[in-house]
């Protein structure tokens, strides 16, 4: 087996897997401009739902209006400028970026490995991180609101109901591309794997 | 179609037929056992097939929006009224020349007064207008959704309304005349917004008796002219001009071929004086002596040529007057022989002809806009007035006459060439033919009709679906709500082969005059201000309006500036303590952003009440004359803690 690996990874990467490389290049770059997730509140009063759209550096949306709804419950406000995390995304998505193109250039399978393990990680880490800023913003409400709710946990993935709102949280284009991204990694991997034993 | 039956076993099958097509289309719908429901609750509610087939032309579910906006004339409530067409639901009041306390028109919010004392005249206050006649400001001769215009005729003003918030942003007064009926109506790019006199009286605003009538007593058109960059009338670009001193009515604006030309039609030229109670004809015989009278037909592009040249024109009260002679000498002013007392004028959606309504003549007139130019240009005259002016021959300008039925009033189009002109002394509607000057046929309406309204009607390309008939008097039509009757606007469909009454709209605020109806989709209202520190009056944002986080309040000597903001469901700040005699002046920002999150704010016995919309910044200015203590409130049920959206103002003694 190992006579196998070894060879593997030193071997250059074919042509239609650096054309694949170059495509997950080109998705992952969008990725820093597009909403990566989505929160909806929908109630009877807002006939078109309420949306927060979380980018890799902001959230934008209908910002305003869930906070003020929120202030009633005592949940601390939105505010990008809460979030470090939005300092520092948008240049792991970059670097994400520059693993598959240079992959792409030099046609060398560990760059893609290195770059794609990194990649999980980091997506793991930041839906755990996302997780607990829910946790935190349904857990710390302050005591003194005008209306006093049990603490709760929104999900990130799915729907929770608060008050009259149903609150779904799902994932939006920017997870999309990032998550196709993802899945040419394996297919990459399986494809080289197939050709250097057929060769 | 389905028409009125008259015997009840034609009712019967006319009911059966009309529940059939109900019935065929709840089937389509796949509605399960409807049919049998509608057929048996328009029987239970006594209704007709015809009946049910008005309900089903105009009903509009909850969700779904109106293909029209009209925007009626309040009479003498003193605003518009905006109305949903086919629904005929009433979506808004427009404070105009009146405080609508709703909407914190002229109830403590500065900038609302503002344009209401730029309404005063005389030195005096006007808290009430007689608004009669509505234009939509136009590109090219079409309604472009911009601007609404309307006259006051009782203290004559024109208001100018910006359609993106609705609100009335500007108001002018025409001191030169004595009640305005003939505008507003718009010349097809609203370069100018027409106003004609109606009473003739001396211009100059003095004092002459009535034996100097002849002398002394005059009509006057103004033309305003309306930069649409700032959304108001120049009135330093603007001009009037001195008519005879007959009654002048209604206008209209020329346009295609006629574009550049105003008509204006008039009563009175018997220059009646009146004095019943001294041995003279009342006006109602005096003024209708004559079995012809004259429009007036105007060349306003030449008009505003010569009021800018040196000498040829006068001031009167601040006024830039172009005289009588000066009009006839250089050729902008004729006059046109016109039947008996007529009403209005309207030229049709080309441009070629105009048609008069002699409201004691069962006649309309139609004149060729052609025939016209080539009497003007041939000189072609059958005489002059007493004051000079040119009478085109009748016969050399006449297209044709088309004779109607009692008392037609006002005329407007439809589409191919189809004319509707309300009948008032008939109550009914004639549809007749401008192709071959016929009659088609007449609906009665209820009652005493005297404008009528047809969708985009008096456009260059009217829509010919709707109709509306604003008839005066309702009498019967409506459960009895004291001997003040509301008005009836009867919603007729004028889309097939006949006229059909669809629904009557009770108008229980004011005697509406004219309306305007347009493609509700031309209009692009704001759904909320576009900023917050939204100022409607400057229509930008306010870099001084308060702001969340920074509100304050600051005080300099006796001055207290208080920088408020109102979201839900809570004014900051909350308290407000100044000392008896300060002068205070709240300045309020609504921070909200959503949708219909208006806040209100009323101060207890201050009379003070303002509306703030969305992102909107209002000033309110008093002094605090009294030591005590005021609750001030959220006057706007904006949540379930709206009865917390409470402060104190605290005035020490």
């Amino acid at each position: 087996m190992t006579d196998r690996i070894t060879p593997f990874f030193q071997s250059q990467m074919s042509l239609p897997s650096r054309i694949l490389m170059v495509a997950v290049a080109a998705a992952l770059l969008p990725a820093v401009f597009l909403p990566i997730w989505k929160i909806t509140l929908h109630a009877p009063q807002y006939p078109g739902g309420l949306t927060v759209h979380i980018y890799s550096h902001t959230v934008r949306g209908d910002v305003q209006e869930v906070n003020e709804l929120n202030h009633y419950i005592g949940m601390k406000a939105i505010r990008a400028e809460d979030f470090g995390e939005f300092r520092f995304v948008p240049f792991f998505i970059l670097r994400f970026f520059a693993f598959a193109a240079l992959a792409a250039l030099v046609a060398r399978l560990p760059v893609a490995a290195i770059g794609y393990i990194d990649f999980m990680i980091f997506g793991a880490v930041m839906l755990v991180d996302f997780q607990t800023w829910l946790y935190d913003y349904g857990r710390r409400l302050d005591p003194k609101a005008p209306i006093h709710l049990e603490p709760f946990t929104p999900k990130f993935l799915g729907t929770t109901q608060v008050g009259q709102f149903h609150v779904t949280s799902f994932p939006d284009w920017g997870a999309v591309v990032m998550l196709l991204a993802g899945l040419a990694g394996p297919v990459i991997l399986v494809y080289e794997w197939r050709r250097q034993r057929a060769a | 179609m389905i028409h009125h039956g008259s015997g009840r076993g034609a009712r019967l099958a006319a009911l059966g037929a009309g529940l059939g097509l109900a019935l065929s289309g709840l089937a389509c719908g796949g509605t399960a056992g409807g049919g049998a429901d509608v057929s048996s609750i328009a029987q239970a509610r006594g209704l007709s097939a015809t009946d049910v087939e008005a309900a089903v032309k105009t009903y509009v579910p909850t969700g779904k929006m109106d293909d029209y906006l009209m925007f009626a004339s309040g009479g003498q409530s003193g605003q518009v009224e905006i109305i949903g067409i086919p629904s005929m639901r009433l979506l808004k009041v427009v404070g105009v020349f009146t405080p609508e306390p709703w909407q914190g028109w002229g109830t403590g919010a500065e900038e609302t007064h503002q344009v209401l004392a730029e309404g005063r005249m005389e030195g005096r206050d006007l808290t009430w207008g007689d608004t009669h006649h509505p234009a939509l400001s136009e590109t090219d001769a079409d309604y472009d959704g911009q601007y609404l215009f309307i006259n006051d005729k009782a203290n004559p003003r024109v208001a100018v309304i910006d359609l993106r918030d609705m609100e009335t942003k500007q108001i002018v007064t025409d001191p030169l005349m004595g009640a305005n009926h003939g505008g507003t109506f718009v010349t097809p790019n609203t370069e100018y917004v027409i106003e004609g006199s109606q009473y003739a009286v001396p211009l100059d605003g003095q004092y002459a008796s009535l034996d100097q009538y002849r002398e002394r007593y005059r009509g006057a058109v103004t033309f305003w002219k309306f930069d649409r960059d700032r959304g108001r009338i120049d009135q330093a670009r603007s001009f009037s001009m001195e008519l005879p001193p007959y009654w002048q009515d209604l206008s209209d604006a020329g346009k295609g071929p006629s574009a550049g030309w105003a008509f204006i039609n008039t009563f009175n030229t018997e220059m009646a004086t009146g004095g019943d109670m001294e041995g003279q004809p009342p006006f109602e015989a005096g003024a209708s002596a004559n079995d012809m009278d004259l429009m007036n037909v105007i060349d306003w592009r030449k008009a505003a040529q010569v009021a800018t040249e040196p000498g040829k024109t006068v001031t009167i009260q601040g006024r830039r007057v172009i005289p009588l002679k000066t009009a006839v000498a250089e050729g902008i002013l004729y006059f046109i022989p016109e039947p008996k007392s007529p009403h209005g004028v309207d030229v049709t959606p080309d441009g070629t002809r105009l048609v008069v309504s002699g409201k004691l003549d069962p006649h309309v007139t139609v004149y060729s806009w052609a025939k016209i130019q080539k009497a003007i240009q041939d000189q072609d005259f059958s005489g002059k007035d007493a004051y000079g002016v040119p009478i085109l021959n009748f016969d050399s300008v006449l297209d044709g006459q088309v004779e109607l039925g009692l008392g037609p009033l006002h005329t407007q189009f439809g589409s191919n060439d189809i004319a509707y002109t309300s009948l008032f002394i008939e109550s009914a509607v004639a549809k007749w033919s401008l192709k071959d000057m016929k009659l088609i046929e007449k609906l009665p309406v209820h009652y005493n009709v005297g404008h009528l309204a047809a969708a985009e009607g008096d456009t260059k390309s009217p829509d010919g679906n709707y109709l509306v008939s604003l008839n005066k008097w309702s009498i019967d039509r409506f459960q009895p709500v004291g001997p003040l009757h509301p008005q009836n606007f009867q919603l007729i469909d004028i889309g097939g082969p006949h006229m059909d009454r669809l629904y009557d709209m009770p108008i229980g605020i004011g005697e509406p005059h004219y309306a305007q109806i347009i493609k509700a989709d031309k209009i692009k209202a704001w759904t909320t201000y576009p900023g917050v520190g939204f100022d409607p009056g400057t229509m930008s944002v306010d870099s001084a309006a308060p702001q969340a986080g920074k509100e304050r309040i600051e005080r300099k000597g006796n001055e207290v500036d208080v920088y408020m903001t109102a979201i839900r469901s809570h004014f900051t700040p909350e308290h407000i303590v100044v000392n008896r005699g300060d002068h205070v002046v709240i300045h309020i920002t609504n921070i909200e952003q959503a949708r219909d999150a208006t806040h209100g704010f009323a101060i207890d016995k201050h009379n003070v009440n303002l509306s703030l919309e969305p992102g909107e910044t209002q000033t309110v200015r008093f002094v605090a004359d009294r030591a005590g203590v005021f609750p001030y409130y959220c006057t706007e049920f904006c949540s379930a803690l709206h009865l917390e959206m409470a402060g104190y103002l605290l005035v020490r003694p």
